[in-house]
């Protein structure tokens, strides 16, 4: 496979990923850190 | 709406003539700004010729910021914002008023900076009729987009740097469109200045419009 | 479901729908389309570059509709201003993907990363645009009133994006203009299938982020409300236990 093929794929996947990643875990730490309640977004 | 407009435009002005911030702060910056430009192209005076439209547009873009930060921080003193919101005058007006005020400020330095670089870059004026109505009409964008945006940010703690990173790429058409069309006037290039000059024009009328629908939406902010 | 985080059972299915978009569309893209004629592997890009652009589009896009709801009186709610912070945000990570994307393809095809062009020039100003509207948005302060100020910038802000989308016609541009919108479409066969297979991809993902960084929002909003108080009222639990049990949580 051509490399800027390869490298194009693989930055789009890597952004999405590390941005994705981020977000979740971010939810989790606050979720968690928030008295216990029904869901906000409900 | 415009009575309401000359009378804001009227007190900035004022205040700005009896405080001399403008002359004896902004217009020595903007000068010394043409210098480190002179500075940095030192050893290539056709390059400083040839990018003397861009140089004096990129200037007078970091006094439009100054003017804008200026102009808002006339009213951050002793509650001065408040007794605006209060004073029952209509918010398109203010808009335009504090437009015009900051727009006068920019044109007296662009004839300032004009003749800067007449006179250290060495640039031959031509078209003066091209070169006036785009200093105009570009100078008409540039105060109405910093106001609509220094009013965003009045009154935020982050104002000084938040300011320059919302008005900066909004503007960046003024300054593309303002240097083609001076790069056009001064035979620089051979591209048409007066298409460069309809562009600006119509940011201008989008923004005047723009801030005046929004600025009643703005002004309510506390 | 505590711990969860802004995880229920619609953002697995849109979770699990995105996978299964992306493996068909990298499929399809890297394994089962032919190279192109003129353009060869590097055709390849075409999956996702003009995808992640058209999401940045909707991403702002809706920014800035979010933004008139919640300036529109009849439809003010805080929750349209969460909205159109989310959206922007994920716009922005999908304009970085757009720029970092076509950089990469435009090294291969032009020879240079990045040429002053009006297209790549827009985009590179629509990124700078949205990043100074993210950048009003962290600035603290009575939550109406920035959400006020926010909602303004954003109407503003979005007026890029009819530019840029119509520079490739305006100016005489090195970008390609508009290849699918168009009565007959200038791609056939694998080519167009993978393409409509990777904006269907990049919308799942779009959708699938959006809820997550709505949630995410909402969250934070909560948190900014209650969180300190929250913080005190653990910090006095703790002292009120004895010490041996905060040491085993520990």
């Amino acid at each position: 496979m051509n490399g800027y093929v390869a490298g194009g794929w693989g930055a789009t996947a890597a952004i999405v990923v590390l941005y994705a990643w981020r977000m979740l875990r971010r939810g989790r730490v606050l979720a968690r850190s928030l008295p216990k309640r029904e869901k906000t977004w409900r | 709406m415009w009575r309401d407009a000359v009378l804001v435009g009227g007190k900035d002005l004022r205040v700005e003539l009896r405080s001399r911030v403008t002359t004896m702060q902004v217009a020595p910056y903007a000068v010394l700004v043409l210098l480190l430009f002179g500075f940095a192209f030192d050893q290539n005076h056709t390059l400083l010729t040839q990018a003397a439209p861009g140089l004096f547009w990129v200037a007078v873009l970091l006094c439009t910021l100054l003017a804008v930060q200026r102009s808002y921080a006339v009213e951050a003193t002793d509650g001065a914002r408040d007794g605006l919101r209060l004073s029952g005058l209509d918010p398109a007006g203010i808009f335009l008023g504090k437009a015009a005020a900051v727009a006068a400020q920019l044109i007296a330095l662009e004839v300032l900076l004009g003749a800067g670089v007449v006179v250290l870059f060495g640039t031959d004026l031509r078209d003066p009729v091209l070169l006036v109505l785009t200093a105009l009409t570009a100078t008409l964008g540039l105060a109405a987009a910093g106001t609509v945006y220094g009013m965003m940010a009045a009154g935020l703690r982050v104002r000084e740097t938040l300011l320059p990173l919302l008005v900066l790429p909004v503007v960046a058409p003024v300054l593309l469109g303002a240097t083609q069309a001076w790069m056009a006037a001064l035979r620089l290039s051979t591209t048409d200045g007066w298409k460069w000059l309809a562009l600006l024009a119509s940011f201008a009328a989008i923004y005047l419009t723009l801030g005046v629908l929004a600025f009643s939406a703005l002004v309510e902010d506390a | 479901m505590t711990g969860a985080g802004t995880s229920d059972r619609v953002t697995r299915v849109l979770g699990a729908a995105t996978l299964v978009a992306v493996a068909a569309t990298a499929w399809i893209g890297l394994v089962v389309s032919p190279p192109d004629q003129t353009q060869g592997e590097l055709v390849r890009l075409i999956y996702v570059h003009p995808a992640a652009a058209t999401t940045c589009y909707v991403g702002f896009g809706l920014c800035a509709l979010a933004s008139l709801a919640y300036l529109w009186p009849r439809t003010r709610s805080r929750r349209w201003d969460s909205l159109a912070g989310a959206s922007a945000e994920i716009g922005v990570v999908f304009c970085v993907i757009t720029l970092v994307s076509g950089s990469i393809w435009g090294r291969g095809s032009w020879g240079v990363w990045w040429t002053w062009d009006a297209r790549l020039t827009l985009t590179a100003l629509l990124l700078a645009v949205f990043v100074g509207y993210l950048g009003l948005r962290r600035t603290g302060g009575d939550p109406d009133a920035r959400a006020r100020r926010s909602a303004v910038a954003a109407v503003l802000c979005v007026l890029v994006v009819p530019v840029d989308h119509e520079a490739t016609t305006w100016w005489q541009t090195l970008h390609q203009g508009n290849t699918l919108l168009r009565s007959n479409p200038l791609i056939h066969g694998w080519q167009l299938v993978g393409m409509l297979v990777s904006f269907v991809a990049f919308g799942l993902l779009f959708a699938w982020l959006l809820v997550h960084r709505y949630r995410l929002e909402l969250l934070e909003d909560r948190f900014d409300d209650e969180g300190f108080a929250a913080a005190i009222a653990e910090r006095r639990a703790e002292g009120a236990a004895p010490v041996r049990q905060t040491a085993g949580q520990s």
